[in-house]
């Protein structure tokens, strides 16, 4: 089975970045250039440029205006050294070839082939999609949440404290726009500059931020080409984040959220750091970073009725005459819990049986639900 | 050499010394998903522990069953088992065959048809025709 | 006669939680390289006083090895894969505590909690299932040797892998016949090829069972097994029962060690002797008009003679002759019978039957006078014996 695209261009918004010209001769390459580029859809994805396009499949006809080509000739340093950290972008197979209809040719020795032997095959990707070298694996989609949800409640309440000080930093200095704007993860030691802001909830809910406001507002914009996740930032350990809760006082609590954007820009930032994609029919009865915290913290529901036993029912699994397997007990097992597995398997490999006692061949129906013929 | 001693076992009479539960280990069957299973779960959930807690002489032995009824199987002493298949069932019904797998002794059922029964021999002797006056006829 | 120290000689066996890193000691492979002779020797290394005759005192490559081994241990947290090459031959003892089964089997037996389930899992191990003395039930069984009956298991084949809630016993490897009741002669392969065993007192002699039997196993092949007392090769029959046996004594022995002598008289009251065994179906006559007629001799009672109390159907398919047998005034016996002759037979027997099978009545036990301030025992009357041998 071909496997499709992983990731689809967003409509109108072309990959290349005008900021960086040296690139447009890759850029004319790609189908349909706008000069309109944003910034924020960019950094979605890795912005790494591929090395080059199989000839084959470059469309020579829809290639570079002439005048843009000439340029581009003259400019014949290879750019992409420059920029050998910059993630490269990811590059959708080209557009297909379209034969000329037969009666728009205008040529009078033009004849229809009758056969379709020795005729060219073009409008297909043919196997563009095989090559290794078209997924390479910076290409992959780099997501606003990180990959792994954070599950520990601590640095979740950590995670909320920063991200409410941070929207309140935010609107106390009156930059209302930024609120809605790309913030960058930033390093450790903005973390705990953020945590270390002073937090006063009056009896309203209404929150108010003191101590070095200016320096967290200028750390918060993200810069250009900001990836949404680092890895490089690391979150500080359960035990740190502990200390930290026993330090402080529980009163920030209580802040309202009330206020749109900043409960936007609070979720949006606890989804950045955390991962918690808070659900929409939750967002309306959130009102203070308590209820926020309260939903966030609540422990991720068991997928099957074994994990549930396995998590909640310890009086059960632990009473001592009670042997619990969370997975089906097979033959095998009670073989083995009898001694008799090892002698089958000395058989079985005695007689040059390579599968083993265990081994049964796999449905018919997995074979078919993954593609295979 | 007139006599000679013949080898036998002593038989064991359940109850007189010491009681030994004939239900050594109870299987527990359920799946995850399907719905015949949900009385069981529920059983699992909320009688279950208390019940193998009460019952410390049967191993309770739970594991899923995937795509297949629920269903329970007790193995007895004897060397035979007996298994109920509990599908659709309610909590209450499970706890009830449950109970019926604990009190089961393991053999084949069998129709009691005497008030009593025993090994020993009657107190009173058997009645003979030879001895005594004899009858009149 | 000294009496048997059974504090001095199970005492190890009250380390009920043997130590995961002593576990790891166990040299295996060793215990498989020695030969049979100084197996004891070798492996009782432990620093408990070891009652067992050591058959050899050859030198052996063990010791230093096990140095090594102690050394490690002190040195750092050895891993185990450090230590031993291959699959331990029994369960881990620190498995014992999550096995469901053998939680299920402490509670069916109403074992008392000061009996740790590691000592049940012990008890469980076969001597062929492991040799080590230190993780098999030899020396439980010893300590709880007594006739008994087993309660439930199931055999498996031994290995580390094995539930330890379950008996484990090779049958294919000699393993240790505990003494039974009554004075056994350890049958020999010498002995048993050139007596024939007639008579009772030559089957007392030699004998492999209380019943006098001895012969040729049935079903399994012969194996040689060693034993501390006679050093030449005793019959072992069956590994099953045997095994079953040693893990029913072990048990005992487990009670007696870990409860006290009161719990084990107990639990052998309330398993074994509430049993019910009719001993008078445990006698088989081959000539008791004799016998019955040699012991009115030797008793001073006046010549048995039979005498026909009633009969019906003479002519009939089916007659039925009632024959009482007198001495002098005195009615010895009576049976009914198809014929006169087996009438007859069946009342001499059930005579002779009435003389022997009496019962004393409730008489004390050796094991009574244990307690403080006891009277001094007094052995049951034992009649004289048999008259025709």
């Amino acid at each position: 089975m071909r496997r499709i695209a992983r990731l689809r261009k967003p409509s109108g918004a072309p990959l290349a970045s005008i900021a960086r010209p040296l690139c447009i001769q890759r850029a004319a390459t790609r189908p349909s250039p706008s000069p309109a580029v944003q910034i924020n859809t960019v950094r979605f994805y890795s912005s790494r440029q591929p090395e080059t396009l199989p000839a084959s499949l470059a469309d020579s006809k829809r290639a570079v205006p002439e005048v843009l080509e000439d340029a581009v000739e003259g400019t014949e340093v290879q750019e992409y050294d420059l920029h050998p950290a910059e993630p490269r972008v990811f590059v959708p197979p080209p557009r297909p070839s379209v034969a000329e209809r037969a009666d728009t040719i205008t040529d009078n020795l033009y004849t229809p082939a009758s056969t379709a032997e020795g005729l060219e095959s073009i409008g297909n990707l043919g196997n563009w999609w095989d090559d290794p070298e078209h997924w390479p694996e910076t290409s992959d989609f780099v997501g606003f949440t990180p990959k792994q949800k954070v599950q520990e409640p601590v640095l979740i309440e950590a995670a909320v404290r920063r991200a409410l000080t941070e929207a309140l930093v935010v609107k106390q200095l009156g930059k209302d726009d930024q609120l809605t704007g790309h913030w960058g993860m930033q390093d450790r030691a903005q973390h705990d500059a953020v945590l270390a802001l002073g937090l006063k909830v009056d009896s309203d809910g209404k929150a108010t931020v003191t101590g070095n406001l200016q320096s967290v507002a200028e750390g918060l914009v993200a810069k250009d080409g900001e990836a949404a996740v680092d890895s490089a930032f690391a979150l500080p350990s359960a035990a740190e984040a502990l200390a930290w809760k026993q330090q402080s006082d529980h009163s920030w609590k209580g802040a309202s959220l009330l206020e749109a954007r900043v409960k936007f820009a609070v979720i949006k930032r606890v989804m950045q750091l955390t991962g918690h994609v808070v659900p929409d029919q939750k967002l309306a009865e959130i009102a203070t970073a308590r209820g926020l915290l309260a939903t966030l913290q609540k422990p991720p529901k068991p997928k099957t009725f074994s994990q549930e036993i396995e998590t909640k029912k310890q009086d059960l699994i632990s009473l001592p005459n009670v042997a619990f397997s969370p997975k089906r007990v097979t033959r095998g097992h009670k073989d083995m819990a009898l001694g008799r597995f090892k002698l089958i398997e000395a058989e079985f490999k005695k007689r040059d049986l390579q599968g083993g006692p265990l081994s049964v061949p796999k449905s018919r129906e997995m074979k078919h639900w993954k593609g295979d013929a | 050499m007139t006599i000679r001693a013949l080898e036998r076992v002593s038989v064991g009479q359940n109850g007189i010394g010491s009681f030994i539960l004939q239900c050594k280990r109870l299987d527990i069957h359920y799946c995850d998903h399907s719905g015949s299973s949900r009385g069981m779960n529920a059983f699992i959930k909320t009688h279950l522990s208390k019940f193998a807690q009460t019952h410390p002489a049967i191993e309770f032995a739970v594991s899923p069953r995937p795509r297949k009824h629920p269903v329970m199987i007790g193995h007895y002493i004897n060397g035979r088992q007996k298994s109920i298949c509990v599908a659709n069932m309610e909590p209450s019904q499970i706890l009830k065959k449950a109970e019926l797998l604990r009190d089961a002794s393991g053999d084949k059922v069998k129709r009691v048809n005497k008030p009593v029964t025993s090994i020993n021999e009657s107190v009173r002797g058997v009645w003979s025709p030879y001895h005594g006056n004899g009858m009149a006829v | 006669m000294k009496r048997l120290r059974l504090d001095r000689l199970a005492s190890q066996l009250l380390a009920a939680q043997t130590s995961p890193a002593a576990r790891l000691l166990r040299p295996s492979t060793i215990s498989r390289s020695i030969p049979q002779t100084c197996r004891h020797s070798s492996l009782d290394y432990n620093s408990q006083p070891c009652q067992r005759r050591h058959q050899s005192t050859a030198a052996s490559p063990a010791p230093v090895e096990e140095e090594d081994h102690v050394a490690e241990v002190e040195d750092g947290e050895p891993t185990p894969e450090d230590l031993r090459n291959g699959p331990l031959p029994s369960p881990h003892p620190s498995r014992a505590a999550s096995s469901a089964k053998l939680a299920a089997l402490h509670a069916r037996l109403s074992l008392s909690s000061k009996i740790p389930l590691e000592t049940l899992a012990r008890a469980l191990v076969d001597p062929s299932a492991d040799a080590h003395p230190k993780y098999n039930n030899a020396n439980l069984a010893y300590v709880g040797s007594t006739p008994a009956h087993g309660v439930s298991s199931q055999p498996p084949p031994p290995g580390e892998e094995v539930d330890p809630g379950l008996l484990q016993y090779d049958p294919l490897k000699p393993t240790v016949v505990m003494n039974k009741w009554g004075y056994v002669r350890a049958n020999t392969f010498e002995s048993a090829k050139y007596q024939s065993g007639k008579g009772l007192s030559g089957r007392v002699v030699y004998g492999s069972n209380p019943f006098g039997e001895s012969g040729p196993a049935k079903s399994l092949p012969d194996f040689e097994v060693e034993n501390d007392r006679n050093t030449k090769a005793l019959y072992l029959q069956d590994a099953a029962p045997n095994a079953y046996a040693n893990f029913v004594r072990a048990v005992v022995g487990a009670v007696y060690m870990h409860c006290g002598r009161d719990a084990a008289k107990n639990f052998v009251r309330s398993h074994f002797l509430t049993r019910t065994l009719d001993l008078s179906k445990l006698f088989e006559f081959k000539l008791p008009t004799r016998e019955l007629a040699r012991l009115c001799a030797r008793e001073d009672f006046e010549a048995p003679v039979a005498r026909l109390e009633s009969e019906t159907g003479r002519a009939s398919r089916t007659p039925v002759f009632v024959v009482g047998i007198y001495s002098g005034n005195d009615k010895l016996g009576e049976a009914p019978g198809p014929d006169l002759d087996s009438a007859l037979v069946a009342a001499s027997i059930n005579a002779l039957k009435s003389w022997y099978l009496y019962s004393p009545g409730q008489v004390g036990v050796p094991s009574d006078t244990f307690t403080e301030d006891a009277a001094a025992w007094k052995p049951a009357y034992v009649d004289i014996g048999e008259i025709i041998s």
